[in-house]
């Protein structure tokens, strides 16, 4: 069983008469790389920066770690590593002395061999001694990586963490996130970049106009039945037609032609139509889903929620 | 708390203006030296008293003459009562050791050790706001004003280790130069109008203590602007404005404080407590060092609360 690491609870923020952020709970386990996605301005950031304590909530609850952040703010603190926006240091400090300074910051004894490991993991040892102000983006942000992790937290937040990196630069995050949450931490990021996310994250919640309007649908989850395009590739294209349109009346077909047919189809669907091809002598050599990408489901979702809000 | 101290020292000595500021101490006493080294007698003179008998016996010749005018007479007369007063406490004119040397010249020094601080604290909170690492200091296990007074310790501390330094670097200079002499040598009262004898020693130590409080309290609104302002240059900058206008202010207080009463209780005249050490010179009517204290006591705790007030305020508005 893995242990709630973030839990969030009506997190509300309003300024002025304006709500920011009204009324959102989630909750983020160990292992789980959670990916808040919206819009811009949709109040991701505000959300971030009331859980790390950076700005006060107007109502609501986090815990981090089972830390209240209220009552215990030093001990989820500690719980805690992130990078909030951009990656900033003390330029005119080396890599190691920032790495240092954050070390020496933390209610753990961090030592100097952890200190090293961590260098070497986020592929830094070649520039640690360097000032950080001849960094580029992407070693500052790996920098920003080695210290959210310095103390081993339980919780990493990263603020829009792909802004600015180049693809072999978000790549290599990516592949950080992936190392991280194999160790037992739970991640939150935030985004608007929709298929970034995609690659990243195992769920997520869709936040907009401060609202949290979609939570914790695995991205790939089997056992919803979510309508998939899938093709088969058969011997004869027409003899599949003629089976959908006799057997399947309710399914729509995509496109066909003589060799492959495209549906939209559950996996359920997709199984009992492979039987009846079968069962109608048609050799089935290939079913390929095309899986719906993030992107269309979060336009799904937010146009439905406008189309519910008009 | 150590460990927060411990990196705010590590920043600060991180910069390279920190080690020009130090060099420029060292740079400031050598020249101090070589000037007053210049100026002085090639060597100690043992024959001063005949000397000044005969400078005495010039004077009153002097006096004598016909041409002369009541304000020349005057002057004549006043240096002619030096010269005796000198005679009569054995005080030797022309004493030049480690210790005048730093009389002289160390306590003038001490403003580029206030110039620095200002520079360096009025930085230590706003660098951070416009470094945007803020952020990154405040996700930290420790309660906000613990980091804000980590910030403040160590101002103190460099204002310290400055001051350490002038002081050190003007001793061992006047050894070098001036030979070790002695701490107890009599000199006249360079800030008192009459002429009254003072050991060298103890007035080089007066004039460093009596600076000491003013000094706290302009490092501490050095450190206060820190915290109100985001942008660093301006911090900066508003600091040593007050710094150089509070001398210009200081006299024009002084001008109407017999006017106005409230006067008394603005900071600017008690800020350099100096003008106590004799005693001879009353800065307003009812100046007593207690009194000097006491509102510099005041005005320290008010820029200390409004300090953590800022800073609380501050960061609730972080972007």
């Amino acid at each position: 069983m893995s242990e709630s690491v973030l839990k969030v609870q009506s997190l509300t923020k309003k300024i002025g008469k304006a709500t920011i952020v009204d009324n959102v709970s989630f909750e983020i386990k160990s292992n789980e790389i959670f990916g808040l996605l919206g819009p811009n301005g949709a109040g991701k950031t505000t959300i971030i920066r009331m859980i790390t304590g950076l700005i006060n909530r107007t109502g609501g609850t986090v815990m981090i770690n089972g830390s209240d952040l209220d009552h215990d703010f030093e001990g989820a603190m500690n719980e805690l590593g992130a990078i909030v926006e951009n990656p900033e240091f003390y330029k005119y400090m080396t890599g190691r002395k920032n790495i240092l300074h954050y070390a020496r910051m933390s209610s753990n004894d961090i030592s100097n061999e952890r200190i090293e490991e961590v260098i070497k993991l986020v592929k830094l040892d070649h520039a640690i001694d360097k000032k950080v102000k001849t960094y580029s983006l992407g070693m500052r942000q790996r920098l920003g990586v080695a210290q959210a992790i310095l103390h081993k937290p339980s919780l990493l937040i990263f603020d829009e963490p792909t802004n600015g990196l180049d693809p072999q630069g978000i790549r290599e995050f990516r592949d950080y996130l992936k190392v991280l949450a194999s160790e037992g931490v739970g991640i939150l990021i935030s985004s608007h970049l929709l298929s970034e996310m995609q690659l990243m994250c195992d769920s997520f919640a869709v936040i907009e106009k401060g609202k949290l309007i979609h939570t914790k649908e695995h991205i790939v989850d089997e056992k919803t039945e979510t309508i998939n395009e899938v093709s088969f590739t058969v011997s004869g294209g027409k003899l599949a037609k003629k089976i959908l349109q006799e057997q399947f009346a309710d399914i729509t077909i995509l496109k066909y032609d003589s060799k492959t047919i495209s549906v939209s189809a559950t996996r359920e669907q997709t199984a009992n139509i492979n039987r009846s091809f079968i069962e109608n002598q048609l050799d089935v050599y290939e079913i390929g889903i095309t899986r719906k990408s993030l992107e269309d489901k979060f336009f799904e979702i937010t146009e439905q929620e406008m189309r519910e809000s008009v | 708390m150590m460990s927060l101290v411990k990196n705010e020292w590590m920043k600060i000595f991180s910069k390279v203006s920190t080690y020009i500021f130090i060099a420029f101490l060292l740079l400031a006493a050598l020249g101090a030296a070589v000037i007053d080294y210049k100026l002085s007698p090639d060597e100690t003179n043992k024959d001063w008293k005949q000397e000044l008998n005969a400078d005495i016996q010039e004077q009153e010749k002097a006096l004598e003459a016909k041409e002369i005018s009541e304000e020349e007479k005057a002057a004549i007369m006043d240096d002619i009562n030096y010269n005796k007063q000198l005679l009569a406490d054995n005080i030797n004119p022309d004493l030049n050791t480690n210790w005048t040397y730093m009389a002289e010249w160390t306590t003038s020094l001490t403003s580029f050790v206030t110039l620095f601080v200002v520079i360096v604290c009025s930085s230590l909170v706003s660098s951070e706001f416009s470094d945007g690492t803020i952020k990154q200091l405040l996700i930290r296990p420790y309660k906000r004003w613990k980091i804000l007074l980590s910030k403040y310790i160590t101002s103190l501390l460099f204002a310290a280790l400055l001051l350490a330094s002038l002081l050190i670097f003007s001793y061992l200079i006047g050894i070098i130069f001036f030979g070790n002499g002695s701490y107890s040598d009599k000199i006249m009262d360079p800030a008192s109008f009459d002429f009254s004898p003072v050991v060298v020693g103890e007035y080089f130590v007066d004039m460093i203590v009596y600076w000491i409080p003013g000094f706290l309290v302009i490092t501490t609104i050095a450190f206060m602007l820190s915290t109100l302002f985001k942008n660093q240059a301006l911090a900066v900058g508003i600091s040593i404005f007050i710094l150089f206008a509070s001398s210009t202010l200081n006299m024009v207080i002084q001008s109407f404080i017999g006017k106005y009463e409230w006067l008394k209780f603005v900071l600017f005249p008690h800020l350099d407590l100096r003008g106590y050490i004799s005693g001879t010179i009353e800065m307003f009517d009812g100046a007593t060092l207690g009194f000097s204290m006491g509102v510099l006591g005041i005005y320290y705790l008010i820029f200390l609360a409004l300090t953590f007030f800022f800073f609380q305020k501050k960061i609730s508005l972080i972007k």
